[in-house]
């Protein structure tokens, strides 16, 4: 049986930051970068578009934050796991990402060490809020 | 090629600059700094071609740093990245002698041309901040405003700013090496300069002049 990659998707509304993270997955044989989104409308249609195993939704974007497009994309894509990306860590904010499906939340500052770990962790149902 | 410090206090974000400039092959990534501080202390101690300066970084501001950067002899060109298009800011950070500012959002395709740029001593703008700063280059001296910066010294605006960061003033005088008695003298002439009487105040009458800025 052919090993598939976890094909993830990201959204953030910085390209640097987009880069930034696809860099980071592109170094790990197990992911692969299938698109990435610079609003939550974008993010949200690409996840309709290509099915991506993993969707990571920067909390603060344009059109759609974060959050909001994580439930729009659960209630849709319910094979695709939601990993949301933040700067700051509050409880209301991991509760609401919780509530609208998310499966991982990771704090920017902290995204090189945590979020391959997540994105794995998230792909294999497991969670990490 | 050309020697390079970044100061980003955003990991992901100084992280992205630094694998573009490494793959660009002209430039060479000496230094990173995630405080203004920092910055400053790596442009004097690895004497780089050109410092990129995030302009809301803790401890010490972009724009404080870019001054104090410019002023060393030799000094490094400097460019300032922000997510604010703030046209005043990029007027005064001109008239001071930076050399570029780009917006974050479209840093990617324009670092590298800014960089070029400023290790020849030429000027780059991202395109949205470019006519304001020509209108500004066209209007007769007379006719620009004197900037709020210009209202108080540099200690002043330090004290200000590590004020906004939500510091006491025996913090701030730790941070800045000076007794609280100073720190409550500079706040107390910030506060006339700016005639407000409270903090609230204060924060919002700094923010309103371009002063400070909010980060995202």
């Amino acid at each position: 049986m052919a090993d598939k990659r976890i094909r993830v998707v990201i959204a953030d509304d910085h390209d640097i930051v987009r880069r930034s993270i696809s860099a980071l997955l592109k170094r790990e044989d197990d992911l692969e970068v299938v698109g990435t989104a610079a609003n939550g409308r974008e993010a949200v249609r690409l996840a309709e578009e290509t099915h991506p195993d993993v969707i990571i939704l920067d909390v603060v974007m344009p059109e759609l934050d974060g959050i909001r497009a994580a439930g729009e994309i659960h209630k849709s894509n319910s094979s695709t796991s939601i990993i949301i990306l933040s700067m700051h860590y509050s409880t209301a904010l991991v509760q609401q990402a919780r509530e609208s499906g998310a499966s991982g939340y990771v704090l920017k500052q902290e995204a090189t060490s945590n979020l391959i770990p997540a994105v794995r962790a998230a792909h294999e149902g497991r969670l990490s809020l | 090629m050309i020697r390079v410090v970044v100061a980003e206090d955003h990991h992901l974000v100084r992280q992205g600059i630094c694998a573009l400039l490494a793959q660009s092959g002209e430039v060479e990534v000496v230094g990173e700094a995630a405080t203004g501080q920092e910055a400053v202390e790596l442009a004097q101690t690895h004497n780089p071609d050109v410092v990129v300066l995030d302009l809301s970084m803790p401890r010490l501001s972009g724009d404080q740093a870019a001054e104090r950067i410019l002023a060393m002899n030799p000094a490094p060109q400097v460019i300032i990245l922000s997510v604010h298009d703030d046209t005043t800011m990029v007027q005064q950070l001109i008239r001071r002698g930076v050399k570029g500012y780009l917006l974050k959002d479209a840093v990617s395709e324009e670092l590298l041309l800014a960089i070029r740029a400023a290790s020849q001593g030429q000027m780059f703008l991202s395109p949205t901040i470019s006519s304001s700063v020509m209108t500004m280059l066209l209007s007769p001296p007379d006719e620009q405003a004197t900037s709020a910066a210009d209202l108080l010294t540099p200690r002043e605006r330090e004290v200000l700013h590590l004020v906004a960061e939500g510091h006491t003033n025996t913090a701030i005088a730790g941070i800045l090496d000076i007794s609280v008695k100073t720190v409550e003298k500079h706040r107390a002439n910030v506060m006339s300069k700016l005639e407000v009487n409270d903090l609230a105040s204060l924060i919002q009458e700094a923010i309103k002049q371009g002063l400070i800025l909010l980060d995202e």
